[in-house]
């Protein structure tokens, strides 16, 4: 038989004109736990391109309004098991938003799984589109998690659910008398170590901006260029340490980009929030700075300009992976020179 | 059709009408059955009727009514069978199948010339290579039959796709696996195969086929193999959406041609993209019965609640799945709606008096189903509700009889025994609980009325095939798998005809010959229950009738 294509040898082949993976986000936690509040609240506030994809799974669905309003694109899955169809619909799914938005790709893509989705089943598929799993996001009612997680039938989905989180949001913190100090300690012991050892990093919803949780600030910034820099933190970088209650040191954390509610004083528990820094920082210098961050940071993620380089730079943290990548085709976007960084739950010092 | 009588005549008439079990012949008019007996005695009654005797040497049963199926078995069949077992088509014509490596390559080569375009992908389904020796299909012997045309063949266990290197370099993933489920060689490159979740990376060809199933075309397929194989009435499962009225539309329009040659009974399932609340979603069902045609017959919905035995996604109770071989514990299957979401369903359904098909493949599925439904029985009192467990693979003598209790059905997925029952022996729950799969004997002892089905396109469509498999038990390798749990022909035929069509609220229309109902027939070649059990699914297919018009010209 004429052979055409040369035998499979030799230098790998660069993939041709495959488009930069779509980020995607797993948000997962039971029936009722707060995913699609969640998914409004971001939805509500982002000007970021962020789509949405649902598993629309009765009547549980996200607020239309908010998603006509908004830039991204929303799409449903038809089917309400993403695991086990022949044909598996999330990655049939995740390539036809990848080709409706092929010209202003999103920044984000969230996908929000039906109550006893499990992500971890889920992952694969993310993979199989072609896209990057951004992060596992759990939504966890506190006044509920115990009793879901002990409950016969879903026990184990919910115990599953938790073990596969990135980060896991505290969901109705004020119905609960001790803001959910006892649900805190519960998600951590059930959801197990994570795969370096760590214990998973929990946070209070109502308190959090959602768009951080996901990966995406929420302010619009005007496009800020590439300047000197002036800082008083030796490599550019602001230690990362705890905001104290009530105060928001306004040059640190300014309101545009973290809005004060960010850090209110009951916070439960408190998590290093921090801002670094990276404003004219070339990619090496960078990577260097990202190196600082304490091992359990739990996110970060902004769009900056490297010195030297035309293109802005995405950065890139959840857990344990950490990406730095020139986005061409992001250009046009505004870019911000500080990264918003959750970090662990603050310990006391002994 | 009009005006005249036509009375077929036959070597026998085999009614399932146990008043009167047996007659010579049987008298049709406008679609309908006008009476059974001796065409002296049906002539005496009636008056003058035209003879039919096409059929006058075959015995003649009520067309066989597939309870639980998918169009999906007639979208498939766009491409070509490349698997074990000899399978006819929808074209009625013997594939004899592939039974080595060579013989899958010789297929592919003859369906690769006949493509003129070299970019276009070829694809074949149903490969099984489970009782092939030696090598395992890999990329490199793809390769062999093109380096530039993309193949991709799809394997029995839908678990595992096999592509070559053209589709990988096409997919840009020829060089480094991309993800897990892709193995490689020693040095990183993949092999070819595209395990689990990873079969996606063969996108271009996997989302072919989800388009498929939305294809006019595959569901006259579907019809036209459901008439080979001896069917009258086959079900869509909530596999396909039906949503909307373009959606209904499909399947009217389709069914509406000349001469189409099945019922089709496809099942609405809210999960399938429906989007509303639960009441609108039975709402929706209710209009959808006043959409039916003659050719096709909304009613019941159909719910989803775990996975698959095999692929180990079922629910099950302790002791749950066989440890890996390691000796490693295995993990419980998944749920597929929260019990909050099937409650509110069922609540919906049950009020509005749609009857509700439920997928419990293992027994913690069905005992969440069973509390479901004593639930909406305390709640709403609905005595005919005919409430189904599908599959029903491992529910228990207990649980039977609780349905028994609830008045529910069931229908039992008995062509597993068949196709996966030596893997349920060996690897997920051993031999005791493999023994009592599919239970129909239980489910007989226990008082539940049940249907057996073939999911297809997960096992092949044909009720005889499944008939065969509820009666003697033997697996792929010849074991007989749980004898006490056989069940006799009579039985397994009233499974297929008239339990089945009592199950889709079809049993005053279908499912016996009696005067009034609708005129579906089957001819075959011999009565299946004179025949050898272990030849009943050998029996010949002469034709079918339906609505008194006999299929396929
Ligand atoms: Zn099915």
């Amino acid at each position: 038989m004429a052979s055409v294509v040369p035998p499979p040898s030799g230098p790998p082949a660069v993939p041709r004109g495959r488009p930069v993976a779509l980020p995607v986000t797993l948000l997962g936690g039971y029936l009722g736990a707060g995913k699609t509040t969640l998914l409004n609240r971001l939805l509500a506030t982002t000007t970021r391109r962020v789509a949405v994809v649902v598993n629309d799974v009765g009547a549980i669905g996200v607020d239309a309004a908010l998603v006509a309003d908004h830039d991204g694109a929303t799409l449903t899955l038809t089917n309400g098991c993403i695991c086990c169809s022949i044909v598996d619909d999330l990655a049939t799914t995740l390539d036809e938003l990848r080709s409706l938005t092929s010209d202003a790709p999103p920044e984000l893509v969230v996908v929000e799984l039906s109550g006893v989705g499990e992500p971890a089943r889920v992952a694969p598929h993310v993979l199989a589109a072609r896209c990057r799993l951004d992060g596992v996001v759990v939504v966890a009612d506190a006044e509920a998690i115990e009793e879901l997680a002990g409950r016969r039938y879903v026990g184990d989905t919910v115990r599953s659910q938790l073990a596969a989180a990135d980060l896991v949001v505290l969901s109705k913190t004020d119905l609960v008398a001790d803001g959910g100090a006892a649900a805190r300690a519960f998600v951590v012991a059930t959801a197990g170590p994570r795969g370096d050892g760590r214990e998973v990093v929990v946070v209070d919803g109502s308190q959090v901006d959602p768009g951080t949780l996901l990966g995406v600030t929420t302010a619009t910034r005007p496009a800020t260029p590439a300047r000197p820099a002036t800082r008083d933190a030796p490599g550019g970088v602001v230690p990362p340490h705890v905001v104290p209650p009530n105060v928001v040191p306004p040059h640190v954390v300014p309101p545009h980009v973290v809005p004060p509610h960010v850090v209110p004083p009951h916070v439960v528990p408190p998590h290093v929030v921090s801002v670094l820094d990276v404003g004219g920082l070339d990619r090496a210098a960078l990577l260097a700075a990202l190196d600082t961050l304490p091992a359990d940071t739990a996110r970060a993620k902004g769009l900056v300009r490297c010195a030297g380089e035309d293109d802005p730079v995405e950065v890139h943290v959840v857990g344990r992976r950490r990406e730095v990548r020139s986005r061409p085709d992001l250009a046009a976007w505004t870019t911000d020179d500080r990264l918003v960084v959750i970090g662990a739950p603050v310990r006391p010092t002994p | 059709m009009g005006e005249g009588v036509t009375v077929f005549t036959a070597r026998r008439v085999v009614t399932l009408d146990p008043a009167i079990p047996t007659c010579e012949a049987v008298a049709v008019r406008d679609g309908r059955i006008l009476g059974v007996g001796t065409v002296d005695e049906l002539r005496s009654a009636r008056g003058p009727m035209r003879v039919d005797d096409r059929f006058a040497d075959a015995v003649v049963l009520p067309g066989f009514v597939e309870a639980h199926s998918h169009s999906f078995e007639g979208a498939i069949w766009a491409w070509e069978y490349a698997g074990f077992f000899p399978r006819r088509g929808p074209d009625g014509e013997l594939r004899p199948g592939c039974r080595s490596l060579d013989e899958l390559l010789a297929l592919l080569r003859r369906l690769d010339a006949e493509l003129s375009d070299p970019t276009e992908s070829l694809m074949v389904w149903g490969f099984d290579p489970i009782y092939f020796q030696g090598e395992r299909l890999a990329a490199a012997h793809l390769d062999t039959v093109s380096t530039t045309r993309p193949i991709c063949v799809l394997h029995a266990s839908l678990h595992l796709v096999t592509v070559n290197t053209a589709l990988m370099v096409r997919e840009g993933f020829a060089d480094a696996a991309p993800m897990d489920g892709v193995p490689t060689d020693g040095s990183g490159r993949p092999l070819g195969e595209l395990q689990e979740a990873a079969m996606s990376l063969a996108r271009a060809e996997l989302r072919a086929v989800t388009r498929a199933t939305r294809d006019a075309a595959a569901v006259r397929r579907f019809a036209e193999m459901a008439r080979v194989v001896g069917c009258t009435t086959v079900t869509e499962l909530g596999a396909a959406p039906i949503n909307r009225d373009s959606d209904v539309e499909l399947w009217t329009s389709t069914a509406s041609a000349e001469g189409f040659p099945a019922r089709l009974v496809p099942l609405f399932n809210p999960a399938r993209g429906f989007g509303g609340t639960a009441v609108e979603a039975a709402a929706w069902a209710a209009e959808l019965r006043t959409r039916s045609t003659d050719k096709i017959r909304f009613g019941p919905v159909k719910l989803v609640l775990d996975g698959s035995i095999q692929g180990y996604t079922a629910r099950l109770n302790p002791p749950g799945y066989l440890p890996l071989p390691d000796g490693t514990p295995r993990g419980n299957g998944l749920w597929l709606l929260p019990p909050e979401q099937l409650r509110e369903w069922f609540h919906a359904f049950h009020r509005a008096h749609v009857t509700v098909h439920t997928h419990v493949n293992g027994d913690e599925a069905t005992d969440l189903l069973l509390d479901t439904v004593e639930e909406v029985l305390a709640e709403h009192s609905w005595l005919d509700h005919r409430h189904t467990a599908q599959h029903s693979q491992l529910t228990t003598a207990h649980q039977y009889r609780r349905m028994a209790a609830l008045g529910m059905c069931a229908n039992i997925f008995s062509n597993h025994i068949f196709h996966w029952g030596d893997q349920h022996h060996d690897l997920t729950v051993g031999p005791d609980r493999a023994a009592r799969m599919d239970a129909c004997a239980t489910a007989d002892r226990e008082g539940v009325r049940y249907s057996v089905h073939s999911d297809a396109s997960v096992t092949p469509l044909g009720s005889l095939h499944t008939m065969w498999c509820a009666v003697n038990r033997v697996t792929a390798t010849g074991r007989v798998l749980g004898p006490n749990e056989r069940i006799p022909v009579d039985r397994a035929l009233r499974a297929v005809t008239i339990d089945a069509a009592h199950q889709l609220r079809l049993d005053h229309l279908l499912g016996s010959i009696e005067a009034g109902k609708l005129a579906d027939l089957v001819a075959l070649g011999d009565d299946p229950r004179e025949v050898d059990p272990m030849s009943i699914r050998d029996l010949e297919v002469r034709g079918t009738v339906v609505g008194g018009e006999p299929t396929g010209g």
